[in-house]
């Protein structure tokens, strides 16, 4: 399929008519826009075109009357107003006209699906079958994918039951189910010759007795049949149900770790406010000593200039006493002329100037009462006690406002979420899992006991055909070619998968090679689920690899896939450098002309620079278009360098 | 008749209502705490012409048994301005004084929480 043209009709932010034309020829369009400019509605509006479903972010489908641009709503003044997008295309050697559209009247919302060929316009059913051929919605991630989309396919390299989903559209794209329905349709021809046979009627007694039983095991066979049938209708129904489930789970995926982190975030501050209630008690218990605690400063100084004044009042109280004690002896002098110690007469009358100090005594008493009652508030350990646990509440405080800022904020960014919707997928998956396990088991009991009367049916057959003469012969031989074209048809799958993943690796190691910057990544190996890993120069795979890698592998399995696909489309790429180092993303780029033959990547001028394309891709380059705002709801598709 | 209570003004109440932050449990904690920062800054015993009536209606007043149930506060105030006729007063003064210029601090933003009015807590060398 060859895209020339989509046409944007006052779309989501494109007010008016816009187009987005790209010349016929191979190459890489380039579509450059800032945030929120328009560069997913582009990518999106593929989707819509073709499935009628527009994805937000997180996987939810928009309400398509939000797909009307509201300037244009608001301007029409309650008159009708379509939004619409139409392509122009080229398939199987026709040119079509594809055109999606709604239209917006009060609170009535109409919709349309118009499909041209050349100049004969399809029914809707056949232009629905149309659009379903032209790009089949299961292999749509091959055509339309962003680096979210890219990281499922490490899925297939660790973990094949979630990869089973993507194993399968994966060789949708590469036509292993032609094969599968062959053999079905094979079955289908045994069965029913084998019913011809039954009607054959045989002279002999065997073949008649046999003819008898034929009819009850017909009947029996028809019924597993049924059976199975039923079981195979109620397994698609589940897997379908699976991979939608495993679609909005991966969709969702930010949302849901939104909404995890907000459960953290609510839990955490739960809990901080929990231990800020315990802190605050803590220092309750202690804080009346919150007074004595502030005082001991100036009590320890005040208590130091006490004790000081202390120490010489006590000094002064010691000289009084030995006064004392001298004034005695002085008194013993005077009365007896000689010395009490030595009984010597006394030359001299004794020591002058001797004051009595009454008073002293007083005044140390009252400085001891003081220091007493200072030292009785005095608690110096109380300061540190209270300042750690004062230092505990204030952090727990900080704690629970910071998280509640924290909760805000979360709470934010998962408003107008469904979270119960969201929080319930895993649970959901987890029971389509076990639903479908239970319903493969019956399958697979229902086959063995279908062949086991297919098998019956077989040796009844082969009795009534020999007993019918030339005609239950060529029966017998057309039915031995039927089942050996079954075997064959079998066999042909197996070999074909196999041819199949070694021209992917093959393809994908071209492509690899072209983009890794490391030599030493010589190739890469497929495994039988397709996934893919990276050979070291000695020979190892190796076991890890950066989300760059991961990004590139993604992408040169794509592009394999696109290489040997009997399916050709355009391929379009939201965000596809987000996460490449400027080496990586030029030799990306450099090799997206050789992923598909027309591919549209959206980028901002902060992934690839106008300059850089144009070097990089050279005659690659198709076109450059840069979305241009007029206002919030108003983007306008230009060529670059225009205004 | 010896005083038996001590009581806010309506300013030194209205000062103590900005202390939340400060979890105390009982409002006689924070009156305390203002006493003690009294006494730290050396705030004299004058009582201002705009010191306002301490206990008027809606004011807080203690009994001095529960503020100073072991005579603590009275011994220290005394241990520190010497023998006053009615220690209570003193300590009344100083409270309201102190609660005051805690809650213009407050305001100021020179103290956020308890710990900035204790002294600095230093580490054993």
């Amino acid at each position: 399929m060859r895209l020339h043209r989509i046409g944007y009709s006052n779309f989501g932010p494109f007010k008016g008519n816009q187009a987005l034309e790209l010349p016929d020829r191979d190459g890489v369009a380039v579509i450059y826009g800032d945030n929120n400019y328009g560069k997913t509605t582009i990518f999106n509006s593929v989707r819509w075109l073709f499935t009628g479903k527009f994805f937000e972010r997180y996987g939810q489908i928009r309400d398509d009357r939000l797909l009307v641009n509201r300037e244009a709503v608001a301007e029409a003044n309650g008159a009708p107003v379509m939004a619409r997008v139409t392509a122009r295309v080229n398939w199987r050697h026709d040119c079509y006209t594809l055109t999606r559209s709604v239209i917006l009247e009060g609170d009535t919302l109409k919709r349309r699906l118009d499909v041209i060929r050349e100049s004969d316009a399809l029914s809707f059913e056949d232009a629905q079958a149309t659009l379903q051929q032209m790009i089949p919605e299961e292999i749509q991630q091959f055509f339309l994918f962003d680096a979210e989309a890219l990281n499922r396919y490490e899925d297939l390299l660790h973990d094949p039951t979630a990869g089973e989903e993507l194993k399968k559209a994966i060789e949708r794209i590469l036509g292993v189910p032609v094969l599968k329905n062959a053999i079905k349709d094979l079955r289908t021809l045994t069965d029913e010759h084998t019913k011809v046979i039954s009607k054959l009627r045989t002279k002999d007694a065997q073949a008649a007795a046999a003819v008898k039983q034929f009819p009850q095991l017909e009947k029996v066979l028809e019924k597993r049949n049924e059976d199975i049938s039923k079981i195979e209708m109620a397994i698609k129904k589940l897997e379908d149900e699976r991979s939608e489930i495993e679609q909005h789970m991966t969709d969702s995926q930010t949302a849901r770790d939104l909404l995890d982190a907000r459960r953290q975030i609510a839990r955490a501050h739960k809990e901080a406010k929990k231990e800020l209630e315990s802190a605050r008690e803590r220092f309750k218990e202690i804080a009346p000593q919150a007074w004595t605690a502030v005082l001991t400063p100036t009590l320890e100084t005040k208590l130091d200039k006490l004790r000081a004044e202390r120490e010489g009042l006590e000094l002064a109280q010691h000289v009084f006493d030995r006064e004392q004690q001298l004034i005695q002896l002085r008194k013993e002098l005077d009365e007896t002329g000689e010395c009490p110690c030595c009984l010597q007469p006394a030359l001299h009358p004794g020591i002058e100037g001797v004051q009595s100090a009454h008073d002293q005594r007083a005044a140390l008493e009252a400085i001891r009462s003081r220091i007493q009652s200072l030292e009785r508030v005095l608690d110096p350990a109380a300061v540190a006690r209270l300042d750690e646990r004062n230092r505990t509440l204030q952090d727990m405080a900080m704690k629970v406002h910071d998280l509640a800022s924290d909760l805000a904020e979360a709470e934010e960014q998962v408003e107008g979420l469904d979270e119960p919707v969201l929080s319930d997928l895993p649970k959901k998956l987890a029971n389509t899992k076990v639903q479908l396990r239970i319903n493969r088991e019956a399958l697979q009991e229902a086959v063995e006991k279908r062949d086991e009367y297919a098998e019956e049916a077989k040796r009844l057959a082969a009795i009534i055909a020999q007993g019918s003469g030339e005609e239950g012969r060529v029966a017998t031989r057309k039915q031995h070619l039927l089942t050996s074209l079954q075997r064959l048809y079998s066999d042909a799958i197996d070999r074909y998968r196999k041819e199949l993943t070694q021209r992917v690796e093959h393809e994908a190691t071209e492509v690899f090679l072209s983009i890794r910057s490391d030599p030493d990544f010589v190739r890469l190996s497929i495994n039988e689920d397709y996934g893919l890993s990276i050979v070291h120069r000695d020979g190892e795979l190796e076991p890890h690899r950066s989300a760059g890698y991961e990004h590139i592998v993604a992408l040169s399995l794509i592009a394999a896939l696109q290489r040997c696909a009997p399916v050709q489309a355009p391929i379009f790429m939201d965000m596809a450098f987000a996460r490449l180092d400027p080496k990586h993303k030029l030799n990306t780029l450099r090799a997206l002309p050789t992923v598909a033959a027309q591919v549209v990547v959206f980028v901002h001028e902060g992934e690839i620079k106008t300059l850089e394309a144009h070097s990089t891709l050279q005659s690659s380059l198709l076109c450059e278009r840069q979305l241009t705002r007029r206002s919030a709801r108003h983007t306008e598709i230009l060529k670059i360098g225009s205004s | 008749m010896p005083k038996t209570t001590v009581a806010l003004t309506p300013a030194g109440t209205a000062a103590s209502k900005q202390m939340d932050s400060f979890n105390m449990p009982e409002r006689a904690d924070l009156v305390r705490l203002g006493f003690a920062y009294a006494v730290t800054h050396g705030f004299d015993l004058d009582r201002p012409d705009n010191f306002g009536v301490p206990g008027s209606k809606d004011n807080y007043t203690a009994n001095t048994g529960t503020l100073d149930p072991d005579r603590r506060i009275e011994g220290l105030v005394v241990a520190l301005y010497g023998e006053l006729d009615e220690p209570y007063y003193a300590v009344e003064t100083l409270a309201n004084k102190g609660l005051l210029a805690i809650a213009e601090a407050l305001r100021s933003g020179a103290i956020g929480s308890i710990s900035d009015l204790l002294p600095e807590v230093g580490f054993p060398d």
